[in-house]
């Protein structure tokens, strides 16, 4: 712990000397102690976080923020006694020296402020998946991680999953033989009405309209846009980050990717009637260099499973994989076309992961570890900045209804320019990305 | 009624200004339809059997560009009694032969059809119709200009099955349909069609013929006879495969064509002489606001879709899976927001129809007699068959494709364009 102090020292040195402004002073404390914690965002996403993280006995919940009034006061009753000091503004939160470490579970758009300041005001972070809404803010976040040397983890919480570790090494060491493809699906009929229709309207008294909106454009309230249904907005989420992260950053663990080589995307708006901005169907296909492909399907006009079973399929040449949170399976290739036809493995079978709340408190144990240790969390912020690339290149490609070739190292598109100016936007001020 | 036809194309052919018409003999009511095959091998044999399945009809004579694929098909089919042709044109000179069976290589099936439609003959052609767009607009003009029946061999147009879950489909009875899904796959890891080296033909093959307008090259055996079909010169899977599902669900859906693809794939795992991807994936965008999906997976075989069938058409009441003996229809619930009951009972259809290519072929027939349109017209082979040229074209592009499909353009990108067709090798011309 003493080591840990130290690195904050340095930390803080660091920060000066880059000419940072915002820089708190966390307080020092023994091994004994426990972290201190505070939760930014407290609604849906936030409350399950709190519930994962109060599992855990070395932790302790300093502080609440939340933009809105009521969702702030019904999880410090719900969770703290309503004993945890609680803000609006998450700066006040983040302005306390006496927080270790804050937990951010806001919409996509507030992602990259909230985490780049709390690195800046020596902080570790978890933050939610998808890591940010532009590949521009990921990058900033990650650089201001690695600048704080601070211990940023982002919410993929299947990267603390035995149950996919073990698959991880089964098909890094050829088990299924080579991985062609990769598929996975969001499924949920939401026709006909979706997410509805609502009128602008007077935000709620106790809501902060406007530190909602943050960087984005202002605009008047509708009720179908926050405080959960932002997940259905272009400016806000999209379900292809929402969801898709999940998957493609499984696939890309589970292969071994970086980055894909060429995405292209389409779908639209075509059965459901509300007033969402994305599609409510939509198919992304991302090339490898390597020699393969991924496929995530995001079908909200209708429900049904899209392959035999699990949530994510890996089709190699020797065998194919389902896996969900709880399990895997293999199921043998065969020989095809002028080939030998015999079985080319054994099935095999395993079981006994968890299930989503169980991998999210240990995804938060893995986080409050490395607070302590100051190694890399299971999903570092570099990790979770590649995963939600995959999101947004998707999102871009179909926007621009164009193939998009990629460089992963230089983060450009290499045939689309217009493209190029869709890795990132004019925050509205006062708000800036420096 | 023969007569008829016979002045008519005629004067069609001359107006026209085409030279090789022929005139049909007059056929009676009781007479036995006369047909030519041509290309007798695997496919053609198939084609055979279908038809010989039937009483009215007669193979009058067969051809193939290789001798020994040519005696065999006389002996097992015909006794020996065939005539046979290593040249087409030969056969298709004849007057005393009412139509032609077409099963050769995908490049061969433009010119043969117009010439056979040219010369007052009703044409049976394989799938896929033509090796390029511009080839398959110009089929259909010349069944049309010379009136003849040309059917194209996607067989599951003569399916009573396959028109009971088009009627369900178009009703209705699955809500809006967003997603069709259809994969072709076989494990063809590691050596797929393997290696060969470039050697002499045959010597009973002309080599030169089976090329025809295709830019001379050496022989090897991992061409011909069967394995053109990964060779995308010469054909593909994605045109060979996937034309069968992409025409059922295009036939269930009521799409004419598509507004829009993307394809993506390489070759990434076999190890052989193929110029085609070992695995692709395309995605279509129909202008009725749904996808197409179609994907060519020759590097695993394990199934795709979460139920038995060929393809997938996911509706917001229903999903439907179709085989060739039974469809069945999963009801939907009710998603996030939604009431999550089922909106449907279920469904499950089966009828065991036999050979559905035998089915096809009196189709063919009995539409020789009526003059009436086959159940896969030419036109709509051609709009089935362009989904998959234009998958080709899209994964040759690396581009994102928007197509036009009144003027058969490709509006982005335009350079793309140059892809609907190809300089024939002399003395091959479609004019």
């Amino acid at each position: 712990m003493q080591t840990r102090i130290t690195r904050r020292t340095f930390t803080k040195a660091g920060a000066t000397a880059l000419g940072l402004a915002a820089l708190g002073t966390p307080h020092a404390r023994a091994a004994s102690q426990r972290i201190r914690v505070g939760f930014i965002g407290v609604a849906n996403r936030g409350g399950q976080l709190l519930t994962a993280f109060l599992k855990h006995d070395d932790v302790e919940v300093v502080a609440l923020c939340d933009v809105q009034g009521s969702t702030l006061d019904h999880a410090n009753q719900k969770w703290c006694d309503g004993k945890a000091d609680t803000y609006k503004d998450f700066r006040k939160l983040i302005d306390r020296k006496d927080i270790d470490a804050v937990v951010i579970a806001t919409p996509d758009h507030w992602h990259a402020l909230q985490t780049i300041y709390a690195c800046d005001a020596g902080k570790d972070v978890y933050v939610e998946k998808p890591l940010s809404i532009t590949i521009y803010e990921g990058r900033k976040m990650v650089e201001a991680a690695r600048r704080n040397k601070r211990v940023v983890q982002v919410g993929t919480h299947r990267r603390s999953s035995d149950i996919y570790k073990r698959l991880v090494e089964l098909v890094q060491a050829d088990t299924v033989g080579k991985v062609t493809v990769s598929r996975a699906y969001r499924l949920s009929n939401m026709y006909p009405s979706g997410i509805g229709h609502a009128k602008p309207a007077t935000p709620p008294p106790d809501l902060d309209w406007d530190l909602w909106l943050g960087p984005r454009p202002e605009r008047p309230y509708q009720e179908n846009i926050a405080p959960y249904k932002f997940r259905w907005w272009m400016l806000y989420s999209s379900q292809m980050a929402n969801w898709g992260v999940h998957y493609l950053d499984a696939i890309r663990w589970v292969t071994g990717e970086l980055a894909p080589s060429s995405v292209c995307a389409m779908g639209g708006r075509y059965a459901v009637d509300d007033d969402r901005t994305i599609p409510d169907t939509m198919e992304a296909v991302f090339e490898f260099a390597s020699g393969r492909l991924a496929v995530f399907g995001q079908y909200e006009a209708s429900g049904n499973p899209a392959f035999p079973r699990g949530e994510i399929e890996f089709r190699g040449t020797l065998g194919t994989v389902y896996v969900d949170t709880r399990g895997f399976e293999i199921v043998p290739e065969r020989g095809g076309q002028f080939q030998d036809r015999a079985p080319r493995m054994k099935p095999m079978k395993v079981e006994g992961g968890g299930r989503n709340p169980d991998l999210t408190a240990l995804h938060a144990r893995n986080f409050l570890d490395c607070v302590k240790s100051r190694e890399k969390p299971s999903a570092d912020v570099e990790i979770g900045h590649r995963s939600t690339t995959f999101s947004l290149l998707a999102n871009i490609s179909l926007v621009t209804r164009a193939r998009l070739d990629w460089d992963a190292e230089k983060e450009r598109f290499t045939n689309n320019e217009e493209a190029n100016q869709l890795l990132h936007y004019e925050y509205r001020k006062p708000w800036t990305l420096d | 009624m023969m007569a008829e036809r016979n002045t008519r194309t005629g004067t069609g052919a001359v107006a026209a200004g085409l030279t090789a018409t022929q005139a049909t003999r007059v056929m009676g009511a009781n007479d036995r339809i006369r047909l030519g095959f041509i290309g007798v091998a695997n496919r053609g044999g198939q084609l055979l059997n279908a038809f010989l399945k039937h009483d009215d009809m007669e193979v009058a004579a067969l051809c193939d560009v290789q001798g020994s694929t040519l005696d065999r098909a006389n002996q097992k089919w015909c006794d020996g009694k065939a005539d046979t042709y290593k040249d087409f044109r030969k056969l298709i000179d004849r007057k005393d032969i009412d139509a032609v069976v077409i099963a050769t290589p995908d490049h061969w099936h433009a010119l043969q059809t117009i010439y056979a439609c040219d010369a007052g003959k009703d044409v049976y052609v394989e799938k896929p119709l033509s090796i390029t767009i511009y080839e398959g607009r110009k089929m259909v003009e010349a069944a049309r200009r010379n009136k003849r029946v040309v059917t194209v061999g996607l067989h599951r147009r003569s399916s009573r099955l396959y028109a009971d879950a088009v009627g369900r489909v178009r009703s209705g009875g699955l809500g809006k349909v967003t997603v069709c899904r259809a994969y072709h796959r076989s494990n063809m890891f590691p050596t797929g069609i393997g290696h060969a080296e470039p050697s002499q033909p045959p010597p009973d093959l002309d080599w030169d013929m089976w090329l025809g307008p295709r830019p001379w090259r050496s022989y090897r055996a991992t061409i011909a006879p069967y394995k053109f079909r990964w060779w995308m010169l010469y054909s593909s899977q994605t045109a060979n495969n996937g034309v069968h599902f992409l025409d059922a669900m295009r036939w269930m859906t009521g799409d004419a064509a598509p507004s829009s693809l993307c394809a993506l794939g390489g070759r990434y795992a076999v190890d052989d002489d193929r110029t085609i991807p070992d695995t692709l994936r395309v995605t279509f965008e129909m202008p009725a606001g749904r996808l197409f999906v179609f994907g060519m997976f020759e590097t695993s075989g394990n199934r795709t879709l979460p139920r038995a069938g060929y393809f997938e058409l996911r509706g917001t009441r229903g999903t439907l899976y179709c085989s060739d003996s039974y469809y069945e229809v999963i009801p939907e619930r009710g998603g996030q927001f939604q009431d999550a009951r089922p909106r449907m009972k279920p469904v499950k259809v089966e009828r065991s129809e036999g050979n559905h290519t035998v089915q096809h072929a009196r189709n063919f027939l009995d539409c020789i007699r009526s003059r009436e349109k086959p159940n896969c017209d030419v036109e709509e082979g051609h709009r089935s068959t362009t989904m998959s040229l234009l998958a080709k074209i899209a994964w040759l592009t690396r581009a994102r494709i928007e197509w036009d499909p009144e003027r058969e353009r490709i509006t982005s990108p335009a350079e793309a364009n140059s892809l609907l067709h190809y300089e024939y090798r002399k003395p091959w011309r479609l004019d």
